[in-house]
Parts: structure tokens; C-alpha cells; sequence
């Protein structure tokens, strides 16, 4: 290694519904096409999930509905609780420790300093009624800032940013396209320069032509930002355009990681082979 | 500088039942720093997946890829760590390819000025520096600021090469650089080349074209 730290260090992430049994593990999992376990019925939504996240970096998950890959972005954002595993966060000037283990208030104090999301829906991002900018000003609240002047500010600034028109800053995003509004969801996310942007499925359901601005815009807020960032997404296009380096999930497990282009050049899963193949070009 | 050990690159492919397809037989050859070295033998080869272990866009099956590298010191490209093969990629090693990729809605400018702003320089500098290559490639002024998916086969391709220079790469992969290009567009191509290679850059390249590979590389190896 050259050197550098992750900023994250997820390790055998695991979430199960249902009670689980001994067997579980051992059947089911991308080898048998299956997340649920045949003898007890629980539901493995994702298992031994690991990667490291550097600094500036942009890691990509790639996988299709129900392999887990929302699960483990979930988790990561304290929206939902790991069964097994750790998170290992390194801030500047600190201790790594595994945040699993922290209360839900320290949980929260540093999901609200440390860490943006995207989600593919705006309504589980934004609040619709209320205005764009009151959106990015609730946020900024929750991160400590006071100076009411200062926030509209810096509303206005992330709004300009992610070229959604200031002007339009006290319109709620209800009134707003689905590209705005995922505009105002990334302009929401950054606000408190994060150290960890997590993005779900950010693009899908947008036109392409919306869809690529949208990408655009990351990657070139991202170039800017440094920001360490996890993309998940099922479009392999989304990841080759975004990310550096990915992880290919199936039946809630990673079947293949690598440098992206050579998850696409080379695949040697299975699985892999048959998305790259199945892929529009 | 280089030095390959009997390289091999096979393909397993599961839709076909696992069968496994030789891209690469062994090879071993090695290239000092500063030299040139072409890579030739009829298409269907390997040519092209030998540049693509190096560069890492396949995972090389058998064999060794020792590079002296200026910032991680002597590494086997084969074997080495996904970061450390990013941190080669923006800091020493330049690769063209065949086909352009590039992100929609970006301009030609932009793309070409990429690898030298991941690298830290600021983005005038980049660009200005993005415009003089591609000037000097011949790009039409109205296109400089234009999406390259615009662009014609051997306009994409200049971009490719400026894209591929211009942050003077120690190690340079060429795959038929001049391919889809006229006659004046190839003479600026070896010009920059040679610039390059005055400086000290040490190049492995595939020439479809013998005069051509004649005249650019110190030693041909045939496969």
C-alpha cells in the first residue's frame, strides 16, 4: 500500500431477517441463486460484505434488485441496524473506531457532521412542502450552524452549485422536475462538506439527458470536493462513468471487486460476465 | 524498466460452460528506460491484452510484470494492490487505446485536461495546456470546446493521444495510435512521440503500420 488510510473500512457486514438457523450461511448466497434459507425461511439481505474507502475516491456497488446492495448503504447510514459487522471510520484527528458500536445519539451527531446521501426517491430525501433552501437550512441546523444569514447564504451557494436557479430557492421542490429535485437532494447532501457521500441509485428514473447532467454535476462536484464517495447503483454505465473502483453484489454477497474497468474488460464471475454481456453499450 | 515474465492471459467464459480461451500464450521480453519497443505479430494475437495486463484492464492469469516505479519503487503489476495501480495510473503510466471513452457533456479541452488535474495542477493550466496539444493535433477551433462524441474517428482519436501525453507519462502503452488517422495528423502524432521520447519516457507500442513501427521503436519483438 502507498501509504494512505481509508476513511472507511466496512467489515463483514451482515443483515438477516427472520430468526435464522446454523444453515442459513451455508445455503444461500449467489452459488444457489438465493437469499432466502430453504430450512428456516429467514432472508439474508446481505453477508460478509467488505471494502476499504479511501480519501477522494469513488467506489462503485453494482448489482440487481435484492442483492443487497441498498442494504449495505443503509446500514452505513445508520438507517438501519447491521446484524454482524463493523464500520470502521477514520476522521482526522481521531481514533478509528467501529461506529457500529456507538450510541444513537453519537450515531446521529455523526451522520449529521460526517456523512451526505442521495436516495433515488426525493421524498425519502427532501421534505416536499417545505421550501429547497428551508431543506439545505434544516440540514445545516442539525450540523450546528446558527446565523440564519449565513445559512441562507450557504443555500444559495450550494443551489447555485448544483445548478438548481436561486431564484427558485423558496419555491418547495414538489413544485420542482425530478431532476431538480435530485439536484436539491445532492445540494442537501453536501451542505455540511461531508466526509462520506453516499448516493442510491441517483440516476434511475430520470430521462438520459437529465440523468446526465446529473452525473455530470457529481463528477464534477466530486473533482472539487474530494469527497469519499459510495455509488450504488444496478447501471453499469452509472458506475464505469463514476467510479474507479466497484463491487459486484449478488444474492446479498459480493461476488467480484476490482479496478472498474476491469470488472467490465475482464469479468470473472458468472454473474458478472452476464451483466457485462447483457449491458447496452 | 519493464520487464514482462512469461505473461499469460487466459479467458474463462461461463456462458460458453467454462471454456477456456488462450488471449495471451506466455511471453517475456523487457524494455529499458528511455527505449521504445514494438509488439508485433498478426491481429488475434494477444498484442493489444498484453498492454491491457500491464495496464491492469485485465488480470494477467500467469506470469510477472516488474515495473521500477518512480513512486512505489520495483512493483509486479501483476499481483499489485487495486490503489497502488490507480496511484501508477495517474503518475506514471499512459495508455491509448483503440476506442475513446468519454463522459457525455464533457468538452474535448476538459477530457484531454483530466489526467493532469487529477495529478493536482490547476485547471487553467491544465486546459491551456489541453488546447495547445490539441492545436497541435490539428483539432478545428469550434471543436475545442465540443462533446468528442461529436467528433469524427480520427478527431477522437487525437483526442485520445493528447488525453494519453499530456501528463508525459514515464511508461506510455500505445495500441495503433495512428490508426484511423491521415498522413499529416500521423506526422504530428510521431512528432509528440518522439518529444516525449527525447525526454526520457519509455514506450511499448503495437503499429499496424511497419514503417511506421520501424521508425518509432528501438527494438521489435515478434510474437
Amino acid at each position: 500500500m502507498s501509504g494512505k488510510t481509508p476513511v472507511l473500512q466496512a467489515r463483514n457486514l451482515m443483515r438477516r431477517y427472520g430468526e435464522g438457523c446454523p444453515t442459513c450461511l451455508a445455503k444461500t448466497g449467489a452459488a444457489y441463486g438465493r437469499n432466502m434459507c430453504p430450512d428456516c425461511g429467514a432472508v439474508l439481505a446481505c453477508r460478509d460484505v467488505s471494502f476499504d474507502l479511501y480519501n477522494r475516491e469513488v467506489l462503485g456497488i453494482v448489482g440487481e434488485s435484492g442483492s443487497g446492495k441498498s442494504t449495505v448503504l443503509k446500514m452505513l447510514h445508520f438507517d438501519m441496524e447491521a446484524d454482524e459487522g463493523e464500520m470502521m471510520l477514520h476522521v482526522e484527528g481521531q481514533e478509528p473506531e467501529n461506529v457500529f458500536a456507538w450510541s444513537s445519539f453519537q450515531k446521529r451527531m455523526l451522520r449529521n457532521a460526517q456523512m451526505g446521501i442521495v436516495y433515488q426517491h426525493p421524498h425519502l430525501g427532501l421534505r416536499m412542502k417545505i421550501s429547497a433552501g428551508g431543506n439545505i437550512a434544516e440540514r445545516l441546523l442539525m450540523a450546528g450552524w446558527r446565523n440564519v444569514g449565513q445559512i441562507r447564504e450557504r443555500a444559495a451557494e450550494l443551489l447555485e452549485r448544483t445548478e438548481v436557479p436561486v431564484e427558485r430557492m423558496d419555491e418547495p421542490p414538489a413544485s420542482f422536475s425530478g431532476g431538480m429535485q435530485q439536484r436539491v437532494q445532492i445540494a442537501k447532501a453536501l451542505s455540511n462538506e461531508p466526509a462520506l457521500l453516499l448516493l442510491d441509485e441517483v440516476t434511475t428514473g430520470l430521462d438520459v439527458s437529465v440523468q446526465a447532467r446529473v452525473l455530470d454535476l457529481i463528477r464534477r462536484l466530486q473533482e472539487n470536493l474530494h469527497v469519499a464517495t459510495l455509488v450504488v447503483s444496478h447501471d453499469l454505465g452509472v458506475i464505469r462513468m463514476l467510479s474507479t473502483r466497484c463491487l459486484v453484489m449478488k444474492n446479498g454477497e459480493v461476488v467480484e471487486s476490482g479496478l472498474t474497468d476491469q470488472i467490465l474488460e475482464d469479468p470473472q464471475h458468472p454473474y458478472t460476465q452476464l451483466l457485462v454481456s447483457s449491458a447496452l453499450r | 524498466m519493464l520487464q514482462v515474465d512469461q505473461l499469460s492471459k487466459t479467458f474463462k467464459v461461463h456462458s460458453l460452460g467454462g471454456k477456456e480461451i488462450l488471449g495471451v500464450p506466455p511471453c517475456s521480453f523487457s524494455v529499458e528506460e528511455g527505449k521504445s519497443l514494438a509488439l508485433s505479430a498478426p491481429s488475434g494475437r494477444g498484442k493489444s491484452s498484453i498492454l491491457k495486463c500491464i495496464y491492469r484492464s485485465y488480470l494477467p492469469s500467469s506470469g510477472r510484470i516488474l515495473l521500477q516505479s518512480r513512486s512505489l519503487g520495483p512493483v509486479d503489476l501483476a499481483q499489485l494492490d487495486e490503489h497502488d495501480v490507480l496511484t501508477l495510473r495517474e503518475e506514471e503510466m499512459g495508455y491509448v487505446t483503440q476506442f475513446l471513452r468519454v463522459i457525455p457533456r464533457l468538452s474535448a479541452i476538459e477530457v484531454v485536461a483530466d489526467p493532469l488535474c487529477r495529478r493536482g495542477v490547476k485547471r487553467a493550466e491544465a486546459e491551456a495546456e489541453a488546447e495547445r496539444l490539441l492545436r497541435c493535433l490539428k483539432i478545428p477551433e469550434p471543436l475545442l470546446e465540443a462533446s468528442p462524441i461529436t467528433f469524427s474517428g480520427g478527431e477522437q482519436q487525437r483526442v485520445n493521444i493528447a488525453r494519453a501525453l499530456i501528463a508525459r507519462p514515464r511508461l506510455l502503452l500505445l495500441d495503433e495510435p495512428t490508426a484511423s488517422l491521415d498522413r499529416e495528423s500521423v506526422e504530428r502524432v510521431m512528432d509528440m512521440l518522439n518529444d516525449l521520447k527525447a525526454s526520457g519516457s519509455t514506450m511499448l507500442m503495437i503499429f499496424h503500420d511497419k514503417e511506421l513501427m520501424y521508425r518509432m521503436a528501438d527494438e521489435v519483438m515478434e510474437l
